[in-house]
């Protein structure tokens, strides 16, 4: 056992552009974390023009979409790639990897849960992981920039059953939007989430940014809320509205307004690149970009509680015997 | 009633025919959480329905759900989680009965391409990939493919490039493989109900109401075997049709154009 260094329980706290500045370099390797999504931090990697990114994640819909249009991407090892739901398929992706605009981007493709495993491993500090997926088909005959590193059908040494190993993956950095955290990095996030905190757990630096930074006391209040212990943290960002154009649950709601209008928008390298003049580098904080959505807008978004009954943490008394 | 039949109701209400009461089903959104909800309301009010990204017995409560990140479909449900124990667990795990998917290819053996048109090196569309698709069909008892447009380019011999793994090269190709899950049992398009026969092969059983066998031909690129005992796709009842504008009142997903 070893005492905590004094810098793993120091404040954590910092700007979005410092924290992107201080963790993000050229050509590292990127989770986009689960949900909510931080699409603040995305707007930000996209200011600070970081080039050469290996993006990896489980599905990807607008947010990689940002950042491959903006020329931030080189690579891509994901389950999904790049739709934008009910507005059909990303034209930004398609642009990229069809036809190398603004660049090329090579993608590597798994299914969602073959990636999951892969952060799982991570996480887990174990080379790879098997799964049960993949067999047959051409995700496993078909391999890009990974060449033979992509995947492995083999038997099980037990039992002889087939199955597919999948390397571990630990990605340089993760960013991910969550309700609250507090100053040393305990994060807490609830909602739909994807693959959960695993791309955080694998990653070798975390940036949480939050709608709500708290107390110490507020997170020990709910502990099993906690997602992500306060060591694997290594910047908390206060960013509201954070995950907007998507939503924050118990905070706002998806913006299908907005994602329409950017789904008009990306169908084109010019008009998307508007959309980036306008809302990105034309923001150059989080708090310019709230201003830009507007207070009316805002109170639209605005969720309604609907509150759990509180669970009881309760036992008989304060006194040690 | 008018002779005007919108085939994406009657393929909506075909797939929901598809789930059986008490089962466990992996949905999606768009058609396949409407013929889930449909099933729950008329015929499966116990099947439990999930999803690939955290929700274990869920019904929207805010419809249609437009998005996998709507949180309308949380309040209410019986357990919000991770991917770990939705695709792990629940489906990889054994636990799923029947899941959906689409694709924007189908061969004749039921095996689904979403990730390119052309050649995989140099893609003339370069599609989104599998998603969850892959994991569901190796691993789910069975499951729906819901096709919409169905065409020659949707409906060919063999698929550009094969994302989801039907029944592969034939009978005993999946066991070949290590696949665990039991492969398609049904392919519904907006022109009729498909089934597949003892050698693996996708054959015509209903075709829809409107919709010749030639024009399923027709709009098929191989030779498709038609079943001696085809018939006509029952028509939507009323009150199927209502509880389906209840579900999507917008028609969203319900408008006939694909």
């Amino acid at each position: 056992m070893r005492l905590l260094l004094e810098a793993e329980l120091q404040d954590k706290v910092m700007g979005l552009d410092e924290a992107i500045k201080k963790f993000m370099f050229d050509g590292c390797t990127l989770s986009l974390g689960c949900l909510p999504r931080s699409f603040a931090g995305i707007y930000e990697i996209i200011r600070q023009k970081k080039r050469g990114i290996q993006l990896v994640g489980l599905g990807f819909l607008e947010e990689s979409d940002l950042l491959v249009g903006a020329g931030c991407v080189n690579k891509m090892q994901a389950g999904f790639f790049a739709s934008l739901e009910t507005y059909g398929l990303s034209k930004t992706f398609r642009r990229a990897a069809e036809k190398g605009i603004p660049n090329k981007v090579d993608v590597e493709e798994y299914s969602n849960f073959a990636m999951l495993m892969r952060f799982v491993g991570g996480a887990l500090g174990v080379p790879f992981m098997p799964v049960k997926s993949l067999l047959g088909t051409d995700i496993v005959n078909k391999k890009t920039f990974l060449g033979d590193k992509k995947l492995q059908v083999t038997e099980c040494p037990f039992s002889k059953e087939k199955v597919v190993l999948v390397p571990s993956i630990k990605p340089d950095v993760c960013i991910l939007h969550a309700q609250r955290a507090d100053t040393s990095g305990n994060v807490q996030m609830w909602g739909i989430n994807f693959g959960g905190p695993w791309e955080a757990y694998a990653s070798k630096k975390v940036i949480v940014t939050v709608e709500e930074v708290v107390s110490r006391e507020d997170i020990g209040r709910d502990p099993a809320r906690t997602s992500i212990p306060s060591f694997m943290a290594n910047a908390v960002v206060y960013a509201p509205f954070g995950a907007h154009p998507w939503n924050c649950v118990g905070h706002y709601d998806i913006d299908f307004e907005h994602r329409t209008m950017y789904a008009k928008k990306e169908s084109d390298q010019s008009t998307f690149e508007q959309y980036l003049d306008e809302w990105v580098y034309g923001c150059p904080t989080q708090l310019d970009y709230v201003k830009k959505l507007g207070v009316e807008r805002l109170l639209n978004l605005k969720c309604k509680p609907k509150y759990s009954t509180p669970i009881n943490y309760g036992y008989q008394t304060e006194m040690n015997p | 009633m008018s002779n005007e039949v919108n085939l994406v109701e009657v393929m909506t209400v075909a797939a929901s025919k598809e789930v059986k009461d008490y089962q466990r089903v992996f949905v999606g959104v768009g058609l396949p959480v409407l013929a889930a909800a449909l099933a729950k309301k008329i015929h499966a009010p116990h099947a439990l329905l999930c999803t690939e990204h955290g929700l274990i017995d869920f019904s929207p409560v805010r419809f249609p759900p437009l998005s996998v990140v709507d949180p309308g479909m949380i309040p209410g449900a019986a357990m919000l989680t991770t991917m770990l124990e939705c695709l792990g667990v629940t489906l990889q795990g054994g636990w799923i009965d029947v899941g959906f998917l689409g694709a924007a290819q189908i061969d004749k053996r039921g095996n689904l391409n979403s990730t390119v048109i052309g050649d995989y090196s140099a893609p003339k569309v370069r599609l989104v990939g599998s998603g969850g698709a892959n994991d569901i069909a190796s691993n789910a008892k069975e499951f729906i493919i819901i096709m919409r447009g169905h065409d020659r380019r949707k409906f060919v011999e063999r698929v550009d490039y094969v994302t989801s793994p039907g029944y592969l090269d034939g009978p005993g190709s999946r066991e070949k493989h290590g696949l665990k899950g039991g492969g398609p049992s049904a392919v519904i398009s907006d022109l009729g109900i498909f089934r597949f026969d003892e050698n693996k092969e996708m054959y015509l059983e209903f075709h829809h109401p409107g919709v010749s066998i030639e024009r399923v031909k027709e709009n098929t690129s191989w030779d498709l075997k038609i079943s001696s005992n085809v018939k006509e796709t029952p028509r939507p009842t009323k009150q199927e049709i209502e509880i389906l504008h209840r579900i999507d009142p917008l028609g969203i997903y319900l408008k006939s154009k694909a």
